[in-house]
């Protein structure tokens, strides 16, 4: 059986990009988490699936990268252009804004939102690369998706929102 | 109607991310069919878990480099640790299908074939000389040549390429079995004045274009090359020099 690790690569750069908000930075986060996977390639479970396996280091870099507080002014700020595919024709703007509304969202929620939306992971295997019980992901994806849907019902624009999801996740 | 259990949040949100059984997933449906604000809000948040799904899930059109090379050993190393258990069972089933493996670590440093250290595992030595060992005894066991196959019925079935065989040399067994990469073959030959050879045809899983070479020196001379995706190994005789000749006159044919 062969392994290939290269069609892990892009959810873990997207996973990446949401939790960064920059490409670059993203890019680096992959980067340092196949690098601790090849360490721990020796522990992992023989036949546990690859890709919650390989999200979960991306988010323990990536905690560890907070921890460390490294360019957390840049990460604030900025937002990664090429994270977001340009949409079609009329969907574009109302994309842009859920996107733009997504990135705002606290850390938690948006870790949480990404993991089962656009990866697909199951509750239990989310709450697992989150390590918090499914309880817990639940609450922050119900937030999450409490906060994305009243920037749709300001119905003025993303800006708004910043304030709507700038709180912190501190109700588990 | 049989009354069902009360819809909860947590239904509706499962219902939204899919992660609901067909039963259960039926049930909700219903509920929303008689709660037309309940069903507004699951049709809000299903589109907008598409838009995100539109706006962040987008395919990779080009991976850097540094990401696909550390990618790629980190592949190797979960490989390697899932097939160690995989190969013990390929050998004790098909003894004969883990010269493939065999094969796949001697063939992969060509460069110094010549050098007993590029063979990574003595295990893998083992295996090829009592799989060749195992189709001598049945080669023994075997009355009567078997005369019947052709060719182009081993390319149909494997894809596999076989050489034209010299006049005085008969085939006694031939076997198809299942190997990682595709289906291989094995044929014990009445080989004249060589005596039993065995000729394996495997897919070590790369692929290449490589001229005779002699395997590492164990008592049992061994020659392989391969084509493409195809390696070719002849085992058997006693005198390496003479076999290697046989074998090129092998690869000669194939092309």
């Amino acid at each position: 059986m062969r392994l290939n690790v290269t069609p892990e690569i892009g959810p873990m750069r997207r996973y990446a990009r949401a939790l960064t908000r920059d490409a670059a930075l993203a890019d680096d986060l992959v980067q340092d988490a196949l690098l601790r996977a090849i360490q721990a390639a020796d522990s992992v479970r023989k036949g546990a699936p690859l890709r919650p396996w390989l999200l979960t280091i991306v988010h323990n870099c990536f905690i560890d990268a907070l921890r460390a507080d490294r360019a957390e002014t840049r990460r604030r700020e900025a937002l990664a252009p090429d994270a977001i595919v340009a949409p079609a024709q009329e969907h574009a703007v109302r994309l842009g804004q859920v996107a733009e509304a997504f990135m705002a969202l606290p850390d938690e929620q948006r870790a949480a939102l990404h993991l089962v939306t656009v990866e697909g992971l199951a509750y239990a295997e989310a709450a697992a690369v989150l390590d918090v019980p499914v309880g817990t992901l639940m609450s922050r994806l119900g937030r999450a998706r409490s906060a994305l849907r009243a920037m749709e019902d300001a119905g003025d624009g993303p800006r708004k929102l910043r304030l709507v999801g700038g709180g912190t996740d501190g109700a588990d | 109607m049989a009354p069902i259990d009360p819809i909860t949040e947590f239904d509706l949100a499962a219902y939204v991310d899919g992660q609901l059984p067909a039963a259960r997933r039926m049930e909700v449906a219903t509920h929303l069919a008689k709660d037309p604000e309940a069903a507004a809000d699951v049709m809000a948040a299903i589109a907008q878990r598409d838009a995100l799904r539109l706006a962040f899930g987008g395919q990779e059109t080009h991976l850097p480099l540094d990401m696909v090379d550390t990618a790629d050993i980190l592949s190797h190393k979960l490989t390697r640790r899932a097939g160690n258990g995989r190969l013990r069972r390929i050998a004790a089933i098909f003894a004969v299908g883990a010269l493939g493996w065999g094969l796949h670590g001697a063939l992969g440093p060509l460069a110094i074939s010549d050098s007993v250290a590029s063979v990574p595992a003595p295990a893998f030595v083992g295996d090829a000389l009592r799989a060749h060992q195992t189709a001598v005894l049945r080669a023994g066991a075997h009355a009567t040549p078997d005369q019947t196959w052709r060719p182009e019925d081993i390319r149909a079935a494997t894809a596999i390429n076989l050489p034209r065989l010299p006049e005085d040399w008969r085939v006694h067994d031939l076997q198809i079995f299942p190997s990682t990469f595709g289906p291989s073959v094995e044929m014990t030959l009445d080989a004249g004045e060589f005596g039993t050879l065995s000729l394996f045809a495997v897919r070590p899983g790369d692929f290449a274009v490589t001229p005779v070479s002699a395997a590492p020196a164990t008592d049992l001379p061994a020659a392989y090359w391969q084509i493409g995706e195809v390696a070719y190994a002849l085992v058997g005789g006693t005198d390496g020099e003479t076999l290697h000749q046989a074998a090129r006159g092998l690869s000669e044919s194939l092309f």
